[in-house]
């Protein structure tokens, strides 16, 4: 099929640059946000008691090119991006790279488990709950609602007050091992499984109403199976959607949750280098995230072309 | 108001060693390297990680260290260390003269971005190092408190081995303390183990050989209410920062106490800006001192936990003068006469006083990540306070980089700061011209103590104690500023937790520190 595999080609290509168009437009705005908003950089490199004269202040200015024109600034500052170097981090005085990499790992167990817990959740409830025992289904749907609304902040707090504090069953911080990833990880998952839930169980109700329920009721597949094999699979393509956009905005939650439980991670740093106005980690930060949500979109559109099979035709 | 009786009677049981000692820190550093940072939980992690030259006891003295003894000439240009034998840093580098000079020109160079161990090294002209064991340090003009700011781990003696070869020194350090760094993550903490071969103390410690605790394990715990459930749940046996309204709670635990350790250094003050608006008029400032009932606002903000502060400085640091205190004081007459004295006659219908159709305002400009709740509540405090005189006290909460950029521009009339040292030097900071912004923290933007100031770096102990005693009094009486309380140190911890010391910084030393099994 050679004329596929040129489509795909094209089709990957058009892809790739809207990813770049993507990642240059948020390096830029990065860029000229942190150039408008006020602050002082030297404050920062000159660490915590800022008692510099005005020769070190000059000298550091140098030394991070601040004293360069803007457009100089920002044309350097592409140029190194494109190589994969972000300069060096204020706060940190290492390469923007290395900061973000080791804050990665924390982050991705935390996000990672977060999101495998809500999606064992949310299918569990909606596969129970569709379409059946009115009573149950209001009960927890209402229940959803309240954890959706609840801060993950609070949920953290409540988490550590009642199976750290009074019960000891997990440890406080956060980075004591696979037992402390536990609560930080049920705390971000719960908001997560509240709304996937929600949407599944839509998705789920909208599939069973179908005539193709019916037919395949009438051919004596078990209500079960049914649920699980047809049910699920359209209820999926919603869900895959908002599970992509979810992923990718745990970091927001990994802010909240790493700064309860005292875990280190892209959230603690995202913190820190906004607060410190630490300008090359946090364009840094953008291009991750923008990165981030990139490639997730891409692998959800993927996803589609897996769960639909009417979606492969089209490609082809 | 350190030790209660508890803590003071326990210290006199038998230490026991070994455990792990687990302390929750509400502030984390992005660095560790304590030549870089001047972050005050960078100096609580690495004392116990590197020895300084000296030591300085609680009652300001000094101890031999790694130096043996020291003489310093008559005008305190040249310094002369005879540095202790056998000492070796975790990585098996011996510590000689050669390696305490590397690590003050390292300090010194441009390139290492240091600037507060930078800044308590003062005008070096050039460091010798004539034998193994002997170190000279020589000034370009009089500077007489080197001794105080080499015994802070800022200045403390890392491992010229591995200075040489680390790519960034932000992850790790190596010393020669009685602990060794296991490892450092940034937002997580530290953990810290003890070094069986450690035999070089401070003259001022209560035993010697290497420390009690077979570990100590920092943790990064930022939220106030998780680090109080870790304390009262006995997953650390220490932390910092207890905020006001929970001392009853903890102290109402039988387990647990608060150890408060009053700072030296610049007691936490308003500073008023003398170079714009109503305050360039010092019968304004007067005034507003003057109307300030610190005792009050102090009281309700920290419910009594903190000492309202009578000076400039607080009463640990070297050459406090007490006498200030009779200078100034709650007066609200004083401060309506002083107003009507200055023009400011008129009162809008808020009360409001006015000039020429102009109001008394000023603004109090904050960083709002740094200032914390009580701190707020109090500038709320004496917002209500300084109303009864006719001032329109305006709160400007902004982030990091609006304080800066606002105080670069000379766009605010008070800020409010504290400094930590023991040393009186600090006030130079704080009050030279060399140091208004953005170099320093001169916000009141003042010259008319240069002098005296510059004087007192190089001069004898009783001549130093003369000026500072001037200075104390002229900071005041000026009204450059309005001193609020004595920040402190407040440590919650287990009852078990026993032999804490606390270096001349008010900070927890755990070389002595043993848990009570």
């Amino acid at each position: 099929m050679p004329g596929s595999t040129r489509n795909l080609i094209r089709a990957g290509t058009r892809r790739l640059g809207v990813i770049v168009a993507v990642l240059w437009g948020a390096a830029t705005i990065a860029f000229i946000a942190i150039k408008l908003i006020p602050g002082d950089p030297v404050s920062i490199l000159a660490g915590g008691e800022n008692i510099v004269d005005e020769a070190e202040r000059a000298a550091l200015v140098h030394q991070y090119g601040l004293d360069q024109p803007l457009a100089l600034q920002y044309l350097r500052y592409l140029g190194d991006a494109l190589l994969g170097n972000f300069g060096q981090s204020y706060q940190y005085r290492q390469p923007v790279i290395e900061v973000i990499w080791e804050a990665v790992g924390p982050t991705l167990q935390l996000a990672g488990s977060a999101v495998v817990v809500a999606l064992f959740l949310a299918i569990i409830i909606a596969l129970t709950t569709a379409g059946r025992q009115r009573g149950l289904a209001a009960t927890l749907s209402g229940i959803e609602l309240v954890v959706l609304s609840t801060p993950v902040y609070w949920i953290g707090i409540v988490l550590l007050s009642v199976f750290s504090f009074q019960l000891q069953w997990f440890p406080v911080t956060g980075s004591d091992g696979l037992s402390a990833l536990v609560l930080p990880a049920i705390a971000l998952s719960l908001p997560l499984a509240a709304l996937l839930s929600q949407v599944l169980r839509d998705g789920l109700e909208e599939a069973l109403s179908q005539p193709f329920a019916l037919t395949v009721r009438a051919r004596g597949v078990g209500e079960t199976m049914l649920r699980f094999r047809h049910g699920l699979r359209h209820a999926a393509l919603a869900a895959s959607t908002l599970t992509g956009t979810l992923l990718a905005s745990t970091l927001g939650g990994s802010i909240l949750t790493e700064t309860v439980f005292g875990r280190s991670g892209i959230g603690q740093i995202t913190l820190q280098a906004i607060k410190t106005r630490d300008m090359p980690l946090v364009l840094g930060l953008v291009m991750l995230s923008a990165a981030v949500f990139a490639v997730i979109n891409l692998l959800v559109d993927a996803l589609y072309l897996l769960i639909d099979p009417r979606l492969r035709r089209t490609v082809q | 108001m350190a030790a209660n009786g508890a803590w003071a009677g326990a210290d006199a049981a038998k230490p026991v060693d070994g455990g792990v000692l687990k302390v929750g820190l509400g502030t984390d550093t992005a660095i560790i390297d304590p030549s870089i940072t001047g972050s005050s939980i960078t100096a609580v992690i690495t004392r116990n990680l590197v020895d300084s030259l000296v030591g300085q006891a609680p009652d300001n003295s000094f101890s031999p260290w790694l130096s043996e003894r020291w003489e310093i000439n008559g005008d305190n240009t040249v310094y002369t260390f005879h540095l202790r034998q056998g000492v070796t840093f975790s990585d098996g580098t011996p510590l000689d003269a050669a390696a305490v000079k590397y690590n003050f020109d390292r300090i010194l160079d441009p390139k290492t971005t240091s600037s507060y161990a930078k800044s308590l090294l003062g005008p070096i002209d050039k460091i010798e190092a004539p034998d193994t064991r002997t170190l000279v340090i020589r000034y370009r003009q009089s500077f007489a408190p080197l001794l105080q700011g080499l015994s802070l781990p800022y200045l403390g003696i890392q491992s010229p081995t591995y200075l040489q070869k680390a790519t960034s020194t932000n992850n790790t350090v190596v010393g020669s303390g009685p602990y060794v760094l296991d490892s450092f993550v940034q937002g997580s903490g530290s953990k810290l183990s003890r070094r069986a071969d450690y035999n070089w103390g401070p003259g001022y410690a209560t035993h010697t050989g290497p420390a009690h605790l077979n570990e100590i394990d920092f943790k990064y715990l930022p939220e106030a209410s998780v680090r109080l459930g870790a304390l009262a749940s006995g997953q650390v046996q220490a932390i910092d920062a207890v905020p006001p309204a929970n001392f009853r709670s903890v102290q109402g635990n039988g387990a647990l106490q608060v150890v408060t350790k009053e700072n030296p250094g610049v007691s936490s003050s308003f500073l008023l800006n003398t170079s714009k608006g109503p305050f360039t008029d010092i019968k304004v400032r007067q005034a507003f001192q003057s109307v300030v009932n610190v005792a009050s606002i102090v009281k309700a903000a920290y419910f009594g936990t903190l000492k309202p502060a009578d000076n400039i400085v607080g009463p640990s640091t070297l050459y406090y003068d007490p006498g200030v205190k009779t200078k100034w004081g709650f007066d609200v007459a004083k401060a309506n006469r002083l107003l009507d004295e200055a023009g400011w006659t008129e009162k809008d219908a808020d009360g409001i006083r006015q000039k020429g159709g102009q109001r008394l305002t000023v603004h109090y400009v904050y960083d709002s990540a740094q200032v914390g709740d009580s701190d707020i509540t109090l500038a709320q405090a004496a917002q209500y306070q300084v109303r009864q005189a006719g001032f329109d006290l305006q709160l400007d909460p902004v982030d990091a980089g609006g304080f800066t950029s606002r105080t670069n521009a000379n766009d605010y009339d008070l800020v409010s700061l504290y400094y930590v040292r023991a040393e009186p030097d600090i006030l130079r900071t704080v009050f030279h011209s060399a140091y208004a912004p953005p170099n320093g923290a001169n916000y009141a933007r003042i010259n008319s103590l240069d002098e005296k100031l510059s004087k007192a770096i190089g001069a004898t102990d009783a001549e130093r104690k003369r000026l500072y005693a001037e200075i104390q009094a002229e900071i005041i009486d000026q009204a450059y500023a309005v001193p609020r309380y004595i920040p402190a140190y407040q440590l919650g911890a287990s009852k078990k937790l026993l032999g804490i010391s606390w270096a001349t910084n008010a900070k927890p030393n755990f070389y002595d520190a043993w848990l009570n099994p």
